[in-house]
């Protein structure tokens, strides 16, 4: 009876040495693969920072009021994210290579499946982009004309067009990525709709006294000021 | 550009004209209140001293709806014996027309330029629609240098009241003395006599179709005349008194448009203003004699608060375009009282050219950079009349000749912030101290 428990043995060591060994030099591949693609990436990383730090992109993303927002968000360089960025496509890029080390059919349907999306995802990042871009004029133009026209609270006008703005933007963004579907744009037009009847109904039905005595103020004030009336050229 | 700037019935009326030896310009819209006068004023002018020559006084209108063109069409001639002339006067042509293009006092001059143009004209008078101070002595004043002394340009010079034009005497005039070396003190007056020469100069240029067509009109055309080569001059024309401006104008609207327009002029002009230093003084025709100005009401309080506000809200944004140096300053002055209230010709020297070098170098929406400014000319405007209240007419042109030599004095600074495009604090070797 040992020689059989033996025999059994010996055989299920020989299988999983065989089993190994078919295993192992995919191993081996995808384990040298994996450690090359992170040199890579330091590289590149490396590369890309000295190329965006010549270009100079952190003073224009200044400029076009990108670096505000990222601040806003802990992210104290532009430059830095994009470095991030492209180290981390080296390593996707591993991570594939290392997959179809391992299992090439498998990676073949993941890789299919990536390439369908990443026009979504180009859009949706350029969408979302231009809506941060966009939602820095737009406040900014806000306090602007608000302070020009002595209204109160200007710098909370201004950041409230930059939230009505990112927040347009970021749902077109979601809904370009498909996430949250329909429930996340329908949820969006409630409460829009909803705030706007809001509006309307307070100052249509509950306010319109006071808004038509705000105008007339404001009419008869322009009315009086002097400066109004300077030939200034 | 190619189209004509007039409609077919107004083409119809200069071929019937056939030919003018002085053409007066009058652009338009909704002043028919006042344009009945300028247009006497005109016609008397023309016919009284320019007896021998063929006039012509055309209106240029914008789409008045309330009657200009007809008051035009009904202005009578000047009673020649109540002028006190000896021979009565010749009537002269006038009609009223539409122009095409853009809305603005650009687009009428341009129909002007080019009625002048086809009927030949020697000299072309242009004149605001709103003056009530406007004389027959202003057609004489402005048409004889082109006429007679082959001048190309005559700017006006009036005698204002100190609290009228200033963005004329705050940015305007030092600005465009420091940086093409002419002093002509109204840039932007409104009334000027023009060759045929450098009418048909205006008329080659693309610029009818940009903000120019609007309120940048007049300086463009100081501008143009001083930094091409034409013989430029003054001419003395008293007091200038307009109709009660409409207190709905858009200030910020109109301070973009000039400014805009000058900062603009700076990129194209740029390798002529680069290599002037100083201002050279620009001949001054005509007599001058004191008059009395209406007073004019302001509230500089009201000046102040806004000054303030834009220096509690607009800090960050004005960070990006001023270094941290004359932030401080600007902070400063805000916190002075307003008995007190001051914005030194140095820091308003540095702000105007830290303005002109971040719309170069677009350091934001141009737009929305120029109308940031408005509370910075608001405390200019606020300073100003503080400090020339007690002063009379002599000293307050005394007071501008000390800031258009700090805009000369300061122009190296200009030149750095204009190479450089930087805001930070300039303690470099080659940033001007301060």
């Amino acid at each position: 009876m040992w020689s059989v428990v033996q025999e059994v043995l010996l055989q299920a060591w020989h299988q999983f040495v065989a089993q190994c060994l078919t295993v192992l030099p995919n191993l081996l591949a995808s384990l040298f693969l994996l450690l090359a693609g992170l040199a890579v990436s330091v590289l590149a990383g490396g590369i890309a920072r000295v190329i965006l730090r010549r270009a100079g992109l952190d003073r224009r993303a200044d400029r076009i009021g990108l670096a505000a927002w990222l601040e806003r968000v802990g992210v104290l360089s532009l430059t830095l994210v994009l470095v991030r960025a492209v180290q981390a496509l080296v390593v996707l890029v591993t991570a594939v290579l290392v997959l179809y080390a391992l299992d090439d059919t498998l990676a073949t349907d993941l890789v299919r499946q990536f390439l369908l999306y990443l026009p979504r995802l180009i859009v949706a990042v350029v969408l979302f982009a231009a809506g941060v871009v966009f939602s820095s004029f737009a406040a900014r133009g806000a306090l602007i004309g608000a302070v020009n026209l002595g209204l109160p609270s200007p710098r909370l006008l201004a950041a409230s067009t930059r939230t009505a703005v990112l927040l347009l933007a970021g749902v077109v963004t979601l809904d370009q990525i498909g996430i949250g579907g329909t429930t996340l744009s329908a949820a969006f037009l409630v409460v829009l709709g909803g705030v706007t009847l809001a509006a309307a109904l307070a100052v249509g039905l509950g306010s319109q006294d006071v808004v038509r005595r705000w105008h007339e103020e404001r009419r008869q004030a322009a009315r009086d000021d002097p400066n109004a009336r300077m030939r200034h050229w | 550009m190619n189209a004509p700037p007039l409609s077919a019935e107004a083409m119809a009326r200069l071929a019937t004209v056939g030919h003018a030896d002085i053409v007066v310009g009058i652009p338009s819209y909704q002043n028919a209140r006042t344009i009945g006068h300028v247009v006497q004023a005109a016609q008397a002018g023309l016919a009284k001293y320019f007896p021998e020559a063929r006039g012509v006084v055309m209106n240029a209108d914008g789409g008045s709806t309330d009657g200009t063109p007809a008051v035009v069409a009904h202005a009578a001639a000047a009673d020649s014996s109540l002028l006190l002339l000896r021979q009565p006067l010749r009537a002269v042509q006038r009609f009223s027309a539409p122009y095409h293009g853009l809305p603005g006092k650009g687009s009428a001059f341009r129909s002007i330029f080019f009625a002048a143009q086809r009927l030949g004209a020697t000299a072309c008078v242009v004149l605001d629609a709103d003056l009530r101070s406007v004389a027959p002595e202003w057609i004489q004043l402005l048409a004889a240098p082109v006429v007679d002394r082959g001048v190309d340009f005559v700017a006006p010079y009036y005698l204002r009241h100190k609290y009228d034009g200033t963005i004329t005497n705050s940015v305007v005039y030092p600005l465009t003395r420091a940086l093409y070396g002419r002093r002509i003190r109204q840039p932007i007056g409104g009334d000027f006599g023009l060759s045929a020469r450098l009418v048909r100069h205006y008329l080659e240029q693309d610029v009818w179709e940009t903000d120019v067509a609007r309120y940048g009109i007049d300086i463009w055309m100081t501008t143009s005349a001083i930094c091409g080569d034409f013989a430029v001059c003054q001419s003395f024309l008293g007091a200038k008194i307009h109709d009660p401006k409409d207190p709905s104008a858009d200030l910020a609207g109109m301070l973009t448009q000039v400014l805009g327009t000058v900062f603009r002029l700076m990129d194209t002009y740029e390798p002529i203003w680069r290599t002037i230093d100083g201002s050279r003084p620009v001949p001054l025709f005509g007599f001058q004699f004191g008059v009395g100005l209406e007073p004019v009401p302001v509230d500089v309080a009201a000046m102040v608060d806004h000054f303030r506000r834009g220096v509690r809200d607009l800090d960050a944004l004005w960070g990006t375009i001023f270094p941290a140096c004359d932030m401080a300053g600007l902070r400063a002055a805000a916190g002075l009282p307003i008995d007190r209230f001051a914005l030194d010709d140095d820091l308003w020297v540095r702000l105007v050219y830290g303005l002109a070098a971040g719309h170069h170098h677009r350091v934001m929406d141009r737009d929305q950079l120029l109308r940031a400014c408005l509370p910075l000319y608001m405390g200019r405007v606020a300073s100003f009349i503080q400090e020339v209240a007690t002063l009379d007419a002599a000293q307050v042109e005394e007071r501008l000749e000390q800031l258009c030599a700090a805009f000369e004095v300061g122009k190296a600074y200009l030149r750095y912030r204009w190479a450089s495009g930087s805001v930070s604090d300039d303690a470099g070797a080659d940033a001007p101290a301060r």
